[in-house]
């Protein structure tokens, strides 16, 4: 189930938040969890097994780790854990890559999926954070079945994060979740938010990115307006999810770290990640670069680190070649950032610029094939245009502007600021912005059969 | 509560309204808009339940049965159109509310297949063969479409068709015919009686017959058709609908006589065009005792429906197939009949958009 569904929206989060809300402390919990169990098997069944078994497997792993006094034994606890997670991922997630690597191998295509587990990249993340915590005695470990089972599938954050530590939730996990009136306002006015972004920003961005693809081969234009138009997709369809997680958690008692921090108003390609999917940046720090020794070995193995790191980031994001390209690009460019730059004159600007063309060309990486990047990327500057593509530019000139609009810091919060100084204001801004949500998505399913086309 | 979270309340009273809505009013079982059959309420067997396109299923019910749901479809649609959109569920918005196909993805090569293929039925049973193709409006209304919009180049796909059998010349003759009344719908992709009339002339001299005026024609009747089921703007005007009905012609479609050449009960729904010689068979004639002999063999898509009462007047017999629902050999069918004469007619849409010709026995 995705939150911009209508399944979601009108079945399963109006009664999910209502029930939650009125019941008591010790049920509260229970509840959250089967909800969250529901809404995991509501997208595929046949996946309920493993979502029992890697919760059952972090859990006594949790526990052991804290009870077992011996290092060797907290150690082994700990790879049995990681190794649980780390494995349901490389089997649901890359064995078909795997697979091709060795020529897809027919003793390997019987465990290839067609559907991935709903939120496997996340909540397997979680869970090895998770365990790293309890063993490095950062935290306690969870001794409640269903307060655990709720922090790793929780469904605010199951599909799409944020990357939640143990943390920054077992506080409101033990206690009565009565949200006040102001964390039910501004919960609903940012699940609003987050959907709108989704449903009325990236889905029709995407839409230009569908058309601009395969007309960017020989047209400069087109392929700027496929780099730009995906850049936005990508953008608002991520932060709408992370800010719809945030928006639900809110509502239900819990409070969610920041995702993204306006991305696109980076100085730089080291600030861009700064504010970017901050959690998952701040799981491959914490758990990936510092255990390899971080930045306190010398340069030589810090750039080692840096370009493990990133190629696993980037590996993370999908299970293809173009998806630990898009990482190495990343290890490259925040290479040059931090060496390159600070010798050049004019850095700031120069920074900002390169951050842009190297956010820009990522993403093009990222949404092609591996065969298809370099006539996109020479595309760019073949300075070959067709006319019909200015017909795009004027058809969606104004959503992107609309896009770029809410990229800019100073708008958002300007315009924050003025929703939470006028109750009225927010209300109809709110209120419009769900109806038109609800028009879109009525209208993404409205499909006229046109056999009488002819 | 409600006074300090009125958003919280707002937000959640609408979904669950739209969810009561759901609960009592979830028997839709057909969109005419849409012209097709809405999902009903997915099965809940645990069977049902566990298998793998269940959420998928719950989705299309919950989507097709939404409450306002055209509605809400229309204010999506309002909201595109506001935003500059000119292209909104793939149609085109013109001039003067003035509606165009997109129709960029058109192919030349499927044209050229087409046409051959009705060169072979014509050897194959032979009688000549002539293809009245229908232009597309953006063809005929140039000045009414946006500047660079997806739409094919009609004459490259009609010179296309001349390439590989005989075209009756009907572009030009279109274009020069413009005039206050419009020879397309606005808001459909098919052409009026008006504009029917043009191609009935085109054909007629052709085939060597000589034109009869318009006489006694119906309507009009106001109409929105498949561009707007596509595009329901809200501001959008509607089209008139009329249609002509010559004396003492019966139709027999799929070998059931019909009674008279129109659907009296389907020119009540929407989709009123659909109502014209009872929409689209496999295999039909029209009768006409007036004519004490000839016969003309039509080979057609829906163009040919508001076309084919006025040919009728002129051949005792009018025996048609639609490529597209026909099973069987074409050119057997005109020996068959002892059609005189192959006249096919085709929208360019479905020639350049479809093999069904090419794909004929």
């Amino acid at each position: 189930m995705l939150f911009s569904s209508l399944s979601f929206l009108l079945y399963f989060l109006p009664p999910v938040l209502l029930i939650h809300y009125f019941l008591p402390k010790k049920a509260q919990n229970i509840f959250l969890f089967f909800a969250s169990l529901l809404f995991y098997a509501w997208g595929d069944a046949k996946y309920v097994p493993l979502f029992f078994a890697l919760l059952a497997v972090d859990w006594l792993c949790g526990m052991g780790i804290e009870k077992t006094e011996k290092p060797w034994g907290r150690k082994a606890l700990l790879i049995v854990g990681v190794v649980a997670n780390m494995g349901a991922l490389a089997l649901y997630k890359y064995m078909g890559f795997f697979s091709g690597l060795l020529g897809n191998s027919q003793a390997l295509s019987w465990l290839i999926v067609d559907r991935l587990p709903l939120g496997i990249s996340f909540f397997t993340f979680q869970a090895t954070g998770y365990l790293v915590d309890v063993y490095r005695k950062q935290t306690k470990s969870e001794r409640n079945l269903f307060a655990f089972g709720t922090f790793i599938f929780m469904f605010p954050q199951l599909i799409a994060g944020p990357i939640v530590r143990y943390s920054d939730l077992s506080k409101a996990l033990h206690e009565k979740r009565r949200p006040g009136a102001r964390a039910l306002e501004t919960g609903m006015a940012l699940f609003v938010g987050g959907l709108s972004a989704k449903v009325l920003l990236a889905n029709p961005l995407g839409a230009l990115a569908q058309e601009m693809k395969p007309l960017m081969q020989g047209d400069t234009l087109a392929a700027w307006l496929y780099m730009l138009s995906y850049s936005f997709q990508i953008y608002f369809d991520f932060m709408g999810y992370s800010v719809m997680a945030v928006g639900m958690g809110r509502m239900l008692g819990f409070t969610f770290p920041r995702n993204f921090n306006h991305p696109y108003a980076a100085s730089s390609v080291t600030d861009f990640w700064r504010r970017w999917h901050m959690t998952l940046s701040g799981w491959f720090r914490d758990y990936v670069y510092i255990p390899l020794g971080g930045s306190r070995k010398g340069t030589a193995r810090t750039v080692l680190n840096l370009f493990i790191v990133w190629s696993l980031t980037g590996f993370w994001h999908g299970a293809d070649w173009n998806f630990i390209l898009w990482g190495v690009w990343y290890f490259a460019m925040l290479m040059a950032d931090k060496y390159l730059f600070p010798r050049v004159k004019g850095e700031k600007l120069l920074r900002r610029a390169w951050g842009y063309l190297s956010i820009g060309i990522g993403w093009i990486i990222f949404s092609c094939n591996i065969g298809e990047i370099l006539p996109a990327l020479s595309s760019l500057v073949s300075f070959r245009f067709q006319a019909q593509t200015l017909f795009w530019l004027r058809e969606y000139a104004l959503v992107m502007l609309a896009a770029a609009a809410c990229c800019v810091p100073w708008i958002i919060e300007k315009g924050k600021a003025m929703l939470l100084r006028h109750g009225a204001l927010r209300f109809i801004t709110v209120m419009g912005a769900l109806l038109l949500c609800l028009a879109a998505l009525a209208k993404s399913t409205y499909n006229p059969f046109l056999y009488f086309h002819f | 509560m409600i006074k300090k979270a009125p958003l919280f309340w707002g937000v959640l009273g609408v979904l669950l309204l739209l969810l009561a809505g759901q609960g009592f009013f979830h028997g839709r079982q057909f969109s005419e808009m849409e012209n097709r059959v809405l999902s009903g309420p997915p099965d809940i067997s645990l069977s049902a339940v566990t298998s793998d396109r269940w959420g998928d299923r719950f989705e299309s019910f919950a989507a097709d049965q939404l409450p306002f749901r055209d509605g809400f479809v229309s204010l999506y649609t309002a909201l595109e159109a506001a935003e500059g959109h000119r292209l909104v569920g793939g149609v085109v918005l013109g001039k003067d509310g003035r509606m165009f196909d997109r129709t960029d993805a058109y192919s030349k090569s499927n044209v050229l297949l087409n046409a051959k293929a009705l060169e072979t039925i014509s050897r194959d049973a032979g009688v000549p063969v002539y293809l009245l193709a229908v232009p597309t409006a953006a063809a005929v209304y140039p000045e009414a479409v946006p500047a660079l919009s997806p739409v094919a180049d009609d004459e490259a796909l009609l010179n296309a068709a001349a390439e590989n059998t005989r075209l009756v010349p009907l572009l030009d003759a279109l274009r020069e015919a413009k005039g206050d009344a419009p020879l397309f719908y606005l808001t459909d992709h098919h052409w009026t009686l008006d504009g029917a009339y043009v191609g009935y002339q085109a054909a007629c001299e052709a085939l060597g017959l000589m034109p009869l005026p318009l006489e006694n024609t119906e309507g009009p009747l106001p109409f929105y058709g498949s561009f707007y089921s596509r595009c329901p703007l809200l501001w959008q005007k509607a089209d008139d609908f009329s249609w002509m009905l010559p004396e003492g012609v019966r139709l027999i479609a799929e070998e059931e006589e019909k009674e008279g050449l129109v659907d009296r009960e389907g020119l009540k729904l929407r989709d009123r065009y659909a109502a014209l010689l009872y929409g689209n068979h496999g295999t039909m004639e029209m009768i006409n005792d007036a004519v004490a002999e000839g016969t003309l063999f039509v080979i057609k898509d829906s163009y040919a429906n508001i076309l084919l009462p006025l040919l009728a007047r002129h051949y005792h017999r009018v025996v048609a197939i639609d490529p597209r629902y026909f099973s069987g050999s074409a050119a057997e069918a005109v020996i068959n009949c002892k059609g005189e004469a192959i006249l096919c007619i085709s929208g360019i849409s479905s020639l350049a958009s479809s093999r069904a010709l090419a794909l004929l026995d």
